[in-house]
């Protein structure tokens, strides 16, 4: 127990970098972690703006019945996603583990560390969409101190099954691939796949039944069943806050407890052998076609293209948002052609839904770079840029094309699949390629330009950039606020939407041009 | 005879106020193999990273073949390569591939590329391995690698930090004789050691550098007199003492 407090304290003091903000004296970076932190604040008050409103529609809309059950399954969707990107490298990427695994240390103490550090990231999620919904629930219902616990409880244990479920299914795919030549490709193909059809259930499964009388008399809980068959344990939830039962809760509790206890036992048990097969490594090809001479501008590209692939956890962060829009918008009409013959039967959703299409694709897919990051990627042999025979906008271009080469065929897709669908005008479909393309591009410098301002190549393992860089935080809030700009702007234009998209394609263009052309101007991988 | 590197007054000082090198000035021709040496943070590092094109400096001044690393990296760049203490390299790639890409920075065409690494690898015993992910390489074949991407591309000015630490004996001695060829052609070497043994047979010139000042430099007869190298050194070290 003694170790296991030592390897927690390990992590917490690490945690959001804490301990370089109260100990680091170089004042650049502690101002860097500062903005990093008030990143993490501005994110957590989004989430909660958002989590807010929604569960304010369902209670407004006399549905807050509804919502222990519904929380509890966004909740799991979302630790089970997180779970999904995070297991395998926390579990078998974090190089400081070759350290701790040389000291006494016990197997079981070491595996059970990571688990608590994968729980305690799945639930930190849980209170920002928890506590809007409680609240709500609690102004319908009125306050009980026994609820209250019960719910604190549940939002406790809510995040074990999925926990378990993801790493389960992640090391699956992991073993499964591991000895393929493209195996994080493969696997993040999976995950995309993966993640579009259980969003898909999540929220076309309480639309099913709208036309349905019987539904619609008692639609809290008709919508509760529809929204249970994605994950039923939250039925649970659903009738222990209705009966207040303790039973309720003692079945949820087990239900969380006993699969998230045979995956810690079972990872325990074979954590030498995963590791042992996690690290197999495939030999290169030196093929003829090697000798051929390319120019640094492709050499670099498809060396930032190799990186990528080489790493889950920069692949699955930075790109498998860039691939969802198009994978959800190809299996919808195959799984649930229903729903869009309804959606085609209400023309003014339509009509509300249209003035904001090419818009909410380009937020789909251009919302994560891989820019953000791509210069701090290169970490400890970043001397090999700094001595590089280049010019600073070769290097700048080459990151950035890998982001527009992953996301331009997901925006040309995604435009495809709407004109197929939707029955679109051609000026309108073009608006639904060109603008997600103008935003991939914008988002692209931004976050270059970020990561010019904010790069750090003294990080330990890739966890530190990818999941709490300020650069990607910084990235992510300056995108949605030009997104929320954007949406303002094509609500002002009213019926002149369309030409407004295509005034946003030219500013986007325009803005990207300026910021990149001053980008290549800069010195970068120079140490000051 | 035009300098190859040319380093005039050069200072720098850290963010923090930490001076590490103080107004150093020397001069190396081609064909030179100059060794730099001192102890642990006297300096050496700064200054070739400072020559090497990555680090900012406000005072004095280095040129590369007469042309300025502040005023045109680029130019300098081309000329130069560089070999840290410790080399990380792009572990995601074979290292086949990694010196196919170095090749493509510094537009190498094909058949040469492929002449040129095939002889290195040779050279250096690691022809075997070039089909593996570097990240299955040891320090001293990361070392190998790194100093065959270095090679390839034939530059003016090889910089070296520390380039013998971490190799075999073997590879040691074919290390010494690659840099000795690569000289004998017009080009030269700049590289910081601990190992004053090798300094002194290898090198032609070397410079003593001690918290950030040049306590001695020119020709390595010269500069040791009688003694050896390492007595000299210690001389230097022991007088330099408060």
């Amino acid at each position: 127990m003694r170790n296991l407090k030592l390897l927690l304290k390990l992590q917490r003091v690490n945690i959001l970098r804490l301990n370089e903000l109260r100990h680091g004296h170089d004042k650049k970076q502690r101002r860097r972690l500062g903005w990093m932190l008030a990143t993490y604040v501005i994110l957590g008050l989004m989430g909660l703006l958002y989590a807010g409103f929604f569960t304010w529609g369902l209670y407004a809309g006399g549905l807050a019945e509804l919502l222990p059950s519904y929380l509890t399954v966004l909740c799991s969707l979302l630790a089970l996603i997180t779970t999904l990107i995070r297991a395998n490298g926390m579990l078998y990427g974090l190089r400081n583990y070759d350290l701790l695994h040389s000291l006494p240390f016990r197997q079981g103490e070491l595996v059970a560390s990571k688990l608590i550090g994968l729980y305690l990231s799945a639930l930190a999620i849980s209170p920002v969409v928890m506590l809007p919904g409680w609240v709500f629930y609690t102004l319908a219902t009125g306050f009980s101190l026994v609820k209250t616990l019960m719910m604190l409880l549940v939002t406790a244990l809510s995040p074990l099954l999925p926990l378990a479920l993801g790493i389960l299914i992640s090391l699956a795919l992991t073993l499964l691939t591991a000895r393929m030549r493209h195996k994080n490709l493969l696997v993040a193909l999976i995950m995309v796949l993966g993640i579009s059809f259980m969003m898909i259930f999540f929220y076309t499964s309480p639309m099913e039944k709208l036309e349905d009388p019987k539904y619609l008399a008692n639609l809290a809980l008709g919508l509760e069943s529809q929204i249970t068959r994605v994950y039923p344990p939250a039925r649970l939830v659903g009738d222990m806050m209705r009966q207040t039962s303790f039973a309720r809760l003692l079945d949820f509790a087990l239900l969380m407890l006993l699969p998230f206890a045979a995956v810690g036992g079972l990872l325990m048990r074979f954590d030498s052998g995963i590791q042992a097969l996690t690290a197999w490594r495939s030999r290169g090809r030196a093929g003829k076609k090697l000798q051929r001479q390319r120019s640094p501008l492709l050499a670099l590209t498809l060396k930032e293209g190799k990186r990528l692939l080489a790493s889950p956890l920069y692949l699955m962060n930075s790109s498998v948002m860039a691939w969802m829009v198009p994978v959800v918008l190809f299996i919808l009409p195959i799984l649930k052609p229903e729903l869009l013959a309804m959606l085609k039967g209400m023309p003014q959703i339509m009509e509300i839904a249209m003035q904001y299409l090419p818009l909410a694709a380009a937020g789909g897919i251009g919302l994560t770079t891989t820019s953000a990051i791509s210069l701090s990627m290169e970490g400890k042999s970043a001397w090999l840029m700094g001595t590089a025979p280049v010019t600073a906008g070769t290097i700048l271009a080459a990151k950035g094309l890998l982001n527009l080469i992953i996301t331009l065929p997901g925006c040309l897709i995604t435009a495809l699949l709407l004109w197929y669908h939707l029955d679109l005008s051609l000026m309108y479909a073009l608006a639904c390629l060109l603008l997600p393309a103008a935003f991939a591009a914008f988002a692209t410098v931004l976050g270059l330009a970020s990561d010019v301002k904010l790069a750090r190549y003294d990080w330990e393992n890739e966890q530190q950039m990818v999941k709490s860089s300020v650069q990607v935080m910084l990235g992510l809030v300056t995108c949605f606020c030009s997104l929320l700009v954007m949406a303002g702007a094509l609500y002002l234009a009213g019926t002149y939407s369309l030409l407004a998209a295509y005034v946003l394609v030219g500013l986007l263009l325009l803005s990207s041009f300026l910021i990149f052309r001053r980008l290549s101007r800069k010195p970068i991988y120079i140490v000051k | 005879m035009q300098a190859i590197l040319d380093i005039r007054s050069f200072s720098k000082t850290y963010p923090g106020g930490v001076k590490a090198v103080n107004d150093l000035s020397l001069q190396i021709e081609p064909g030179d193999i100059y060794g730099f040496i001192g102890k642990n943070g006297a300096g050496k590092t700064t200054t070739l990273r400072a020559a090497g094109g990555m680090l900012r400096f406000e005072e004095g001044e280095i040129l590369i073949g007469g042309v300025s690393v502040k005023k045109d990296p680029l130019a300098c760049k081309k000329q130069i390569a560089y070999l840290p203490d410790n080399p990380d390299l792009y572990e995601f790639l074979t290292g086949h591939q990694y010196l196919h890409f170095i090749a493509d920075l510094f537009m190498i065409p094909g058949d040469e590329r492929k002449q040129r690494i095939d002889s290195y690898a040779q050279a250096l015993d690691l022809d075997s391995r070039l089909d593996d992910l570097i990240s299955s390489y040891s320090h001293g074949m990361k070392q190998k690698l790194a100093m065959i991407g270095g090679f390839i591309h034939r530059p003016l000015l090889f910089l070296m930090d520390e380039p013998f630490v971490g190799l075999d004996p073997e590879a040691v001695v074919r290390v010494r004789q690659i840099i000795k060829d690569f000289c004998a052609q017009g080009s030269a070497v700049f590289f910081s050691t601990h190992v004053l043994e090798v300094a002194e047979k290898l090198c032609n010139k070397v410079a003593i550098i001690m918290d950030g000042h040049l306590m001695a430099s020119g020709p390595t007869q010269q500069v040791r007199g009688d003694q050896s190298l390492e007595g000299y050194f210690l001389e230097v070290m022991g007088h330099a003492q408060p």
